[in-house]
């Protein structure tokens, strides 16, 4: 309690406080620019940590962190475009909301519900951090693989209409992924004797590919905006006692949504890209009106938004316990850390415990700060996009797709794959075949490899390598839970359900 | 006043001193402009932190900006082979590499898009040298207790490392080959995952970096080192020569330019790395790096070497 | 203008085609590479003959609407020249011209275009490329394009 106290009063410094809040809007401004993500912006202020205190320098990166992952929220809604991947879940009814003039209020529920996400990642960091690190390591190959099968069931939802066209964009996502290095046998493939195609097609690549680019196209072909301006934009406001009675009049999908959002952030190597996803499928399935679901339910804009800011805080506990960094922006703060000296482990709360637990509250009070630099960001967003004529919104948005997508590795390649997958999901969309599946089955193609062969590896002692899969509790328990999620929607009733 | 004065005098009064004293002298012909400094792999890695320690002191010395940028993937192959065909051979693109990345990739994949000897190499200036690590319960006390279990038990140990045709993997296997065991090896992606595979107790044993072992203190035990000597940070672990197998090894990290850059160029970007890593030095080698500067004919002999010693796996 | 297209079989035969493309150029790759992959190409294959046989049978044809085909076209055909431009002459010289006609291309729908109007679009262009590509490499640090203008 004594170094909690000490903690708080250390990042309780005006200095201190004005690091988080430049922190939190830059990563806000960061995260709203597809292509740019939270790892790029970690990894740019990386040179300006050195010459602050440790615990400043991780103060800032944690604020921006928060920002960034906040911040995929407004092109989400706004232009149907995932900024970061962890927000993919937000456009399902974030965007259709703003399509009917009710941008403002989206904004407001996704605010509110990060920030409530925020903080429970942080009282979970601080109170249960060890017995949550031993649940983590108890993630190996096997079970990794059937994590990455649930999570395919998710494809279950996420196909608009027939669950075959569905299928057929999960299996299309898996196959992108394997092109590249494979990750287990280290051999290039399908590289079709063209080196740059080595470094596979990266996620973020194809999430702006299959995203924002049918949507580009879609408003060259219809030749307006898709965005609704509502009656009297002057008066529009915030909305932000309704959008707080509106978060709050569903303690239970708060809850569950946080809940999901932290166990998924310390599965190693999930990453907080499905974070959402699952959270929004959750919430759709337990709603007694999951058909208003992808009209425009803000519901599904808390469940997203919540679990995904939970997963902030949620990955540092694997990272400061175990020193395992469960998503790729992690890996930098943990760089950082060893920099100054600091070995992640349960010392870390107690031998250097202002430090570490100063770090913690400081990503409480970054996200307390979404509150304020949200709001006036996303209205500032909101008006920008809405009072740009649509004829200049497609280039402009295009010009920082290019950029966007070429920082990301510096790769000219990038963005012609980019391009080229997005008039490819352009077409195939007309197909009925929608970008969601796509992308799922990119994201976890690489993890149920991995976890495939890797326990088949370390079956060879066995008569049937494959066994391996099978043997551990917890992969029983993931296999139950598939099997009751499959029967669950292969339930007559349900289905008839799913029609009306 | 030459460079080698101008760091001979950095020596007395401070390195950084020496950076800011040798930046007027050097500012002739070259650097004409912004150096741009290519990592091959993802943010956060040893590499990228390194390069990172560099920029600031390379800026200070060379007084022109440094911009290190990150071009990750296909284990650094997409950045390599951009590199060596498309950077201008004037010394103001300079690129991070690896071995035995550089070495295994051409040897081993038909469109590596590279070649070893498509680099001019700078300097390789630090290692981390491998080690073989338990978790702290784990039964095998020492390596002979490992290798004694392996050689009862075929394929049963399972030892985790970075990737496949890496370091580690091509460590593993020469271990494998000189103390006549099979053990089953597990590639994992990167470093990153590698705690939590030996803590939760995913793997039998880990061959790993130095820097990892470091990084994990007391939840491991450091069964061997592959460097010649033992390290100061960690004095209590025997290497392998002394146990009696002759593996040397680690993971190298230089930098290069592209082929038919100016010799003088070269040379006195080796010598700022040289210089620099006296102020790195007192950071990393705590954490497990040991500091190095390899450079023109004995960096090509030691690609020469690392292909005599892990070639045949390769093939 | 609407069509009507069985989205089922055109869908099963797009994943077919990719399927095969892939079975094709697997080259010669060790069991630890090759099982994963194997299984989602037959995954993909098998998901892909349901969808074909399901059109064949039970197909109904969706219809599409297609109007402003043209548009998307060119909207296509503009992005092609923007990698090409990029690549291989400069970003800005590529992102100020390219801007210009998606702009007014976009904008002519809406009634005649002015003189006035293309003397905006050009400022706007070039405050947006200009800045973008300012923000971009001074502030975000992308290394510069290896293209021979700016």
């Amino acid at each position: 309690m004594e170094i909690l106290i000490a903690a708080a009063a250390a990042v309780l410094q005006p200095h201190m406080l004005v690091i988080i809040l430049l922190g939190v809007t830059a990563g806000l401004f960061v995260g709203a620019l597809p292509g740019l993500t939270a790892t790029m912006a970690l990894a740019l202020m990386l040179p300006f940590t050195f010459s602050l205190e440790a615990l400043e320098g991780l103060v800032a990166l944690g604020a921006v962190y928060m920002g960034t992952i906040y911040g995929g929220a407004f092109t989400a809604i706004l232009i149907n475009t995932p900024g970061t991947p962890s927000s993919i879940a937000t456009t399902f009814d974030g965007h259709p909301m703003a399509k009917q003039g009710r941008a403002l209020e989206a904004i407001s529920v996704a605010t509110i519900a990060s920030v409530i996400g925020g903080v429970v990642g942080v009282a979970f960091l601080l109170i249960a951090a060890p017995p949550l690190a031993q649940l983590a390591l108890r993630f190996g190959p096997a079970e990794m693989f059937w994590v990455a099968i649930l999570g395919l069931t998710l494809i279950g939802s996420l196909a608009t209409g027939s669950l075959l066209k569905g299928l057929l964009g999960g299996a299309i996502g898996l196959l992108i992924g394997t092109i590249g290095i494979s990750p287990v046998g280290g051999e290039s493939r399908f590289t079709f004797g063209w080196p740059p195609l080595q470094g596979g097609i990266s996620l973020i690549v194809a999430l702006i590919g299959l995203f924002v680019i049918p949507e580009l196209l879609l408003m060259i072909r219809r030749g307006h905006a898709t965005l609704e301006t509502p009656a009297d934009l002057g008066r529009s406001r915030f909305q932000f006692g309704a959008a707080l009675r509106t978060v709050l009049a569903k303690p239970g999908n708060l809850i569950r949504s946080c809940a999901i959002g932290q166990v998924i952030a310390i599965i190693p190597g999930a990453g907080g890209s499905i974070t959402s996803l699952v959270a929004y499928n959750e919430a759709k399935r337990w709603s007694k009106s999951p058909e208003t679901f992808g009209k425009g339910n803000p519901e599904g804009v808390v469940a997203s938004e919540s679990s995904n800011n939970v997963m902030v805080a949620g990955s540092m506990v694997p990272l400061l316990t175990l020193g395992i960094p469960g998503a790729p922006p992690d890996a930098i703060i943990l760089g950082v850390m060893l920099l100054h000296g600091l070995r992640p482990g349960l010392d870390l709360f107690t031998q250097t415990g202002v430090l570490a637990n100063g770090f913690i509250i400081s990503m409480g009070l970054a996200a307390l700060m979404l509150i304020p630099v949200g709001l006036l960001g996303g209205r500032l967003i909101y008006k920008t996009i809405l009072r740009t004529p649509h004829y200049y919104l497609v280039p402009t948005i295009l010009i920082i797709t290019i950029l966007g997508t070429y920082a990301l590795r510096n790769n000219i390649i990038d963005v012609a794959l980019m391009l080229g997958l997005g008039v490819v999901g352009f077409v195939i969309r007309g197909l009925g075949l929608g970008a969601a599946p796509i992308v799922l089955g990119l994201i976890l193609g690489t993890i149920a490899e991995q976890g495939y062969v890797q326990s088949i590896l370390g079956g060879m002692a066995l008569d049937f390598p494959q066994m391996r899969l099978f043997v551990n509790p917890l992969s029983q328990v993931l296999i139950a839970i598939i099997v009751l999620v499959i029967g669950w929607a292969a339930w007559p009733q349900n289905l008839r359900r799913k029609k009306d | 006043m030459s460079l080698k004065s101008a760091s001979s005098k950095g020596l007395f009064v401070g390195v950084v001193a020496a950076f800011a004293a040798s930046a007027p002298v050097l500012a002739q012909d070259f650097p004409s402009r912004a150096i741009e400094y290519i990592i091959p792999f993802d943010p956060g890695g040893e590499s990228d932190i390194t390069a990172r320690l560099q920029e600031p002191l390379m800026q200070e010395a060379l007084g022109v900006n440094v911009n290190v940028r990150h071009q990750p993937g296909g284990g650094g192959a997409v950045a390599w082979s951009d590199f060596q065909s498309n950077a201008e051979p004037d010394g103001h693109e300079i690129i991070g590499i690896n071995t035995p990345h550089i070495v295994a990739q051409p040897i081993q994949r038909a469109d590596a898009g590279y070649t070893t000897d498509g680099f001019d190499i700078i300097t390789w200036f630090h290692l981390t040298p491998h080690v073989v690590v338990v978790r702290a319960d784990s039964p095998f006390e020492t390596l002979e207790d490992l290798i004694e279990f392996a050689g009862e038990n075929p394929q049963s140990l399972t030892m985790g490392g970075s990737g496949t045709f890496t370091g580690n993997h091509l460590e593993t296997l020469r271990l494998m080959e000189l103390a006549d065991i099979r053990v089953t090896y597990i590639p994992f992606t990167g470093t990153g995952p590698l705690p939590a595979a030996i803590l939760g107790g995913h793997v039998g044993a880990v061959m790993s970096n130095a820097t990892l072992a470091v990084e994990m203190g007391d939840n491991v035990r450091v069964l061997a080192v592959a460097s010649e000597e033992r390290l100061e940070t960690l004095p209590d672990v025997p290497t392998f020569l002394e146990l009696g197998y002759d593996v040397v090894g680690g993971t190298y990290r230089g930098v290069a330019v592209p082929n038919g850059t100016p010799a003088d160029r070269v040379e006195m970007l080796a010598d700022l790395f040289a210089q620099m890593n006296e102020t790195l030095g007192e950071r990393q080698i705590p954490m497990g790096y040991q500091m190095t500067d390899i450079r023109g004919q004995d960096a090509i002999d030691l690609m020469t070497r690392m292909r005599e010693q892990y070639g045949d796996f390769l093939n | 203008m609407q069509i009507r297209i069985n989205t089922e079989l055109y869908g099963g035969l797009f994943g077919m085609a990719l399927a095969a493309i892939f079975w094709f150029n697997k080259g010669n790759m060790g069991f630890l590479s090759a099982v994963f992959p194997d299984a989602v190409l037959i995954i993909l294959a098998t998901v892909s003959g349901l969808l074909i046989l399901r059109g064949l049978i039970a197909g109904e044809p969706t219809l599409l609407d297609v109007s402003g085909a043209g548009h998307v076209i060119s909207g296509v055909a503009i992005m092609a020249l923007w990698w090409l431009g990029i690549r291989y002459v400069g970003f800005v010289t590529t992102s100020v011209p390219l801007f210009v006609a998606l702009a007014l291309m976009m904008k002519r729908r809406e009634g005649p275009l002015s003189w006035r109007d293309v003397i905006i679009t050009v400022i706007v262009a070039t405050v947006v490329a200009g800045g973008f590509f300012w923000v971009f490499t001074e502030v975000l640090g992308i290394r510069p394009f290896r293209a021979p203008l700016l």
